[in-house]
């Protein structure tokens, strides 16, 4: 299967784009990701709590910073790394689209994608945020 | 139960922005980075002394520095296809690169012409799909509100174009860029005198 690895970006380029940001770090959680997705068929989804310790703990690091460097590399490469809401309800799974960021935030709510007279009121509880990896496959 | 997220990130000493939420519009998007750039240009002239060793590159590097803190933005400082900005913002937990990108160019005052002349740039550098885009102009001398007005009114003698809004160190004004599409610019000033 032919994969799409996180590129390698040089250390002083990251320096000088991503200020404050360890180049370290940052190389050390790309080379690590891509060990990852390399034996996937499916995207990574690394969710906040708790997955962010997880990862870190791998790699030797904070949390704090794991969500930093992802942060940032999620402008870098915005096609492989991506911060993203999701619905994980009653069996459902699915990322939250433009149309459903708004009515989340303007009326706190979700239509079930599959029933749309099924609605979620306060629905900015039920939503989980990750940061989904490999997504070009 | 779910997990709290965004109460997790707070506990490992992330502070998430509350006051701009996932789904807001590109305008409020706009508006949201307007506050931040004229609260960090706030910041820089109240500590001027401080920063009074940096040129161009290294007061835009602060900027870009402060505005990834907001957990909301992220600013690069970069080349883009059309060649050197100072500036690229974008919000990419919020929107799509391609719909929000707000490019700026930074200048020190040296004269009119030459802040003109960075105005000039940043219309190059921008393609007509955003509507929107700024300039911050460093005042290391000590005149700066009067200059920037007469700037501000230069501009639109010799590039065209309307003067939407004119506060304390703080101009709006509107354009038609050469894809004919309407581009609103904002133009800050940041007195930071070197003495």
């Amino acid at each position: 299967v032919e994969v799409n690895k996180i590129p390698l970006p040089k250390k002083d380029e990251i320096e000088r784009r991503v200020p404050g940001i360890s180049s370290d770090l940052v190389l050390s959680l790309i080379d690590y990701l891509n060990s990852i997705i390399e034996r996937r068929t499916a995207p990574l989804y690394i969710f906040f709590n708790p997955d962010l310790e997880f990862h870190a703990n791998k790699i030797g690091a904070e949390p704090k910073y794991v969500y930093l460097s992802l942060n940032f590399l999620s402008s870098f490469f915005g096609d492989l790394i991506k911060h993203t809401v999701i619905f994980d309800q009653d069996g459902l799974f699915y990322q939250l689209q433009e149309e459903d960021l708004k009515e989340l935030k303007e009326r706190n709510r979700l239509h079930n994608p599959e029933d749309p007279r099924i609605i979620y009121e306060r629905a900015q509880d039920l939503v989980r945020h990750a940061f989904v990896v490999g997504l070009d496959r | 139960v779910k997990p709290d997220d965004l109460a997790y990130l707070n506990r490992i000493g992330i502070q998430i922005d509350t006051s701009i939420l996932y789904g807001s519009s590109l305008e409020e998007l706009v508006e949201y980075t307007r506050n931040k750039l004229r609260s960090v240009i706030s910041e820089i002239e109240r500590n001027a002394k401080e920063f009074r060793l940096l040129g161009e590159d290294g007061l835009s590097s602060l900027i870009a520095t402060a505005l990834n803190n907001t957990m909301v933005l992220v600013a690069q400082r970069e080349e883009n296809s059309r060649g050197h900005v100072d500036l690229t913002i974008t919000a990419p937990v919020y929107s799509s690169e391609d719909k929000y990108r707000y490019l700026g160019e930074a200048k020190v005052w040296s004269t009119k012409q030459y802040c003109i002349d960075g105005f000039e740039q940043l219309m190059g550098y921008i393609t007509g799909r955003q509507k929107n885009a700024f300039t911050i102009i460093y005042f290391r001398i000590l005149e700066c509100d009067e200059r920037f007005k007469s700037y501000l009114e230069e501009l639109l003698q010799q590039k065209g174009g309307k003067k939407i809004k004119l506060e304390n160190r703080y101009g709006l004004t509107r354009h038609t860029h050469i894809s004919t599409a309407e581009v609103e610019i904002d133009h800050f000033a940041a007195h930071a005198p070197k003495n």
